[in-house]
């Protein structure tokens, strides 16, 4: 079937469009969606966000309408950096009060346009979740940034945007003693008294808490827990008391160590994992190297992507994280860009934003010189909401 | 009872050769690729390298069947410490230049980096001293074969003499040294005596034969040198002035400034770890280092680890970065086989897949510089030495 823009228009756009629709072409076009790879697609932009996506002949371009040919190109979404502490301040990272602080947030600490910020962008990842630390079991709540823009508010695309639970490895305190079982038991306790808070305030039988604040999107399932959680049993503990027992939208950080042996618990209870940045287990007892993406990804419908728990690993390496997943045996190189992209979006609630290109979606994509988790590929330009925010031409290469 | 004892009269059963199919060959002669290619190995060496279809498989030959695979020469590594296993054993800073010191001595065949470095898909590597002093004595090149026995790994010592031009090496005391013309000044001075030595019998001078073997044309200067000046400084002492073998090894910060000047000469040079300049150009601009020289004319490059600077198994994912920052396909492939076999003086050895060489063959899923791939065989000398069925390493 033949489209006409003025028709889309009308079915996209939730009100009258004050900019007009700009045509992107390229030779590869991935939607990260059923359409999969679009060879000579284009994809239709206006006010920010994605009218439609397609093959070229099959939607019919009206006179005096802006045509933007890129060429021999692949266009795809920005990736999504899941697990991210680059969005602000480095040194901002941990307030270990209590063994659980839900009461802190990230949104205090954003810092638009820093140079780590300025290399995602150049490096294809256009939206991050900034998170606080592991010090504690709960470091805080989160938020989701686009990585380019100039201001605080159009760098937000939810706050709070993850609560972060450390389950365990790393949030011990061994000098007084604290361990595995002590930790579980006060986690589940916070988590507890926090959704209890917020249904009864939804339900207008308690005041205002700001301690909870966090815990309304919780209850609600429009916020997701990103747990640092690894190694066999601390990534069950998170499956069983998070998801099983207390119904939340948690999704795995890490999930390295031997926590692929949790596949089919977390592909039944539809928990997505975000891998990385170890991309590797060195099973002593069998003396060989395990791919963790490999581990995960050998259960059907596990919804698997990555991290780089930047600085950890530079954020704009991303993709280099997924290519070695598939070099350990996850998957082929189609699944680790899903992974990077629109599996990720589902990881943080955020798949009617962005993260794929279909229509309704923010127009964040990126054109590179070929396939983006091949790292000899770079990136050309990069579009946020439709607007273009780095352009290798006129900045100079940064990756 | 009679045929074991007939058994046991016999000789020996000459081992028979192998033949690797793959589809696709990167030679590395010439930039020729063979589709749908066959190897066939013998004694240690390449027999033949051709399409399947005109390459009979000989009787008893064991036949390695990639069809689907790439195969390439094992990667060769100029600018490697971990001869000893991670760090350590690199600087004995006794005096500002140390000619005498050779790493032979410290070198554990089939450490643990070794192992990582060969299921990577590298094969040789140098094994070089440090860069505290201007002179760090004797490398030597390290096969990455599985071996407790120092002499089965090593292929050449010294494989080069280390020297470090600038950037480290500095004197920090106040004594003779503390500047590029103290440090220069004894480099020229132990050149002079190496060229002295190389007229008579190097083992009449202990101290200096290591030098003294360059001047004999034996084995190259690898030169840690980085920044315009200095990269052109050791092209003007080694190649110019002294007219031995040298090597450029990093060259990075902004050597690739006197890049023209250096193509002139034709210089090796083996860039890296570092594969970008970003500070010294005052553009703040990324200038991939590789790009950097290609573009001005220089042919002869090869990339680097300075492992455990950069782990000894990403040793191609430098030249897959080479390639992101701007370096041509081809430049980047040769950088981590033939060019560096040709500056280390041993491309009629390794380095290329033509008949007559030491077959040391990798084969990997996909284009040795895509890391989404894994090495599934190398063989080394003609021995298979990693096979990705009994487990993968990296």
């Amino acid at each position: 079937m033949m489209l006409s823009l003025a028709t889309l228009v009308f079915a996209v756009l939730p009100q009258e469009p004050v900019s007009a629709p700009v045509v992107y072409k390229a030779a590869k076009v991935y939607t990260a969606d059923e359409a999969g790879m679009i060879d000579r697609g284009v994809i239709v932009v206006q006010d920010g966000k994605i009218l439609w996506a397609g093959r070229e002949k099959d939607v019919e371009i009206e006179d005096g309408i802006e045509v933007v040919d890129l060429g021999n190109v692949w266009l795809v979404p920005g990736m999504i950096e899941p697990h991210n502490h680059v969005a602000g301040s480095l040194s901002d990272l941990n307030d270990n009060v209590y063994l659980t602080n839900p009461e802190f947030r990230t949104h205090d600490l954003l810092e638009p346009r820093n140079a780590m910020l300025q290399d995602a962008v150049a490096g294809g990842v256009t939206t991050a979740l900034l998170i606080p630390g592991s010090g504690s079991n709960m470091g805080g709540f989160g938020m989701v940034v686009k990585t380019s823009s100039d201001t605080i508010e159009d760098m937000v695309v939810r706050s709070p945007g993850s609560l972060k639970v450390a389950q365990a490895g790393n949030p011990e305190r061994y000098s007084f003693g604290v361990g595995r079982a002590m930790m579980n038991w006060n986690t589940r306790n916070t988590l507890t008294e926090g959704l209890d808070w917020a249904a009864a305030y939804r339900e207008g039988k308690v005041p205002f808490d700001p301690r909870y604040e966090g815990f309304i999107g919780l209850e609600n399932h429009t916020v997701p827990v990103s747990v640092h959680t690894q190694m066999y049993q601390v990534v069950m503990q998170t499956l069983v008391m998070q998801v099983q027992e207390l119904g939340l939208k948690s999704f795995v950080d890490h999930g390295t160590f031997d926590g692929f042996r949790n596949a089919p618990l977390a592909a039944e209870l539809g928990v997505p994992v975000m891998n990385g940045p170890r991309q590797f287990y060195f099973d002593r007892a069998n003396s060989r190297i395990v791919g963790c993406a490999a581990g995960w990804d050998s259960v059907d419908g596990l919804i698997l992507g990555y991290n780089t728990d930047a600085p950890v690993i530079p954020q704009e390496e991303l993709p280099l994280q997924a290519a070695l997943g598939v070099r350990y045996g996850a998957g082929d190189a189609e699944a680790a860009l899903k992974g990077l992209t629109a599996n990720a979006a589902i990881a943080l609630l955020i798949e009617d934003v962005s993260g794929r290109l279909v229509p309704g979606l923010d127009a964040d994509f990126v054109a590179w010189t070929g396939d983006p988790v091949d790292p000899r590929n770079s990136v050309l330009a990069a579009w946020v909401r439709g607007k273009k925010v780095y352009d290798v031409e006129e900045d100079g290469q940064r990756f | 009872m009679l045929a074991a004892v007939l058994l046991a009269a016999l000789p020996a059963q000459e081992p028979a050769g192998i033949a690797l199919d793959v589809a696709v060959a990167l030679t590395m002669e010439e930039r020729q690729v063979v589709h749908n290619a066959r190897i066939l190995v013998r004694d240690g060496r390449i027999e033949q390298v051709g399409r399947r279809a005109e390459v009979a498989l000989p009787d008893g030959y064991t036949l390695y069947d990639f069809h689907d695979s790439y195969a390439w020469p094992g990667a060769v590594d100029l600018h490697s410490h971990v001869h000893s296993g991670g760090f350590g054993d690199t600087n004995d800073m006794v005096h500002p230049d140390n000619p005498e010191l050779r790493v032979l001595d410290t070198i554990v065949p089939g450490n643990g980096d070794f192992r990582d470095a060969l299921a990577s898909g590298v094969t040789l590597v140098n094994s070089i001293p440090g860069s505290g002093t201007n002179i760090s004595g004797a490398g030597a090149l390290v096969r990455m074969i599985p071996t407790d026995v120092v002499d089965e790994a090593v292929m050449r010592s010294p494989g080069s003499v280390k020297v470090a031009q600038g950037y480290n090496p500095e004197r920090d005391g106040g004594d003779l040294g503390e500047s590029r013309m103290g440090m220069w000044w004894m480099l020229r001075w132990f050149l002079a005596r190496g060229a002295e030595a190389a007229e008579g019998d190097l083992y009449d001078h202990p101290e200096i034969a290591h030098v003294g073997g360059i001047f004999q044309q034996r084995y190259p200067f690898l030169v840690h040198t980085a920044g315009g000046r200095d990269v052109y400084g050791t092209v003007r002492m080694f190649a110019l002035e002294a007219g031995v073998p040298v090597i450029v090894s990093h060259g990075s910060f902004s050597g690739y400034v006197v890049g023209e000047a250096v193509a002139r000469v034709g210089t090796p040079l083996n860039v890296g770890p570092r594969n970008f300049d970003f500070n010294f150009n005052a553009m703040a601009r990324i200038q991939g280092l590789v790009e950097g020289y290609e573009s001005t004319g220089n042919t002869d490059i090869s990339v680097q680890t300075d492992s455990p600077v950069i782990p000894q198994e990403d040793y191609l994912l430098q030249a897959a970065m080479a390639e992101r920052l701007g370096a041509s396909t081809w430049t980047a492939l040769e950088a981590i086989n033939v060019k560096p076999a040709r500056q280390i003086l041993v491309e009629d050895q390794v380095g290329r897949l033509v008949p007559g060489l030491q077959a040391d063959i990798v084969i990997s899923a996909g284009q040795p510089l895509d890391p989404r791939h894994p090495v599934q065989l190398v063989l080394i000398e003609g021995a298979v030495v990693y096979d990705i069925r009994d487990g993968q390493r990296f």
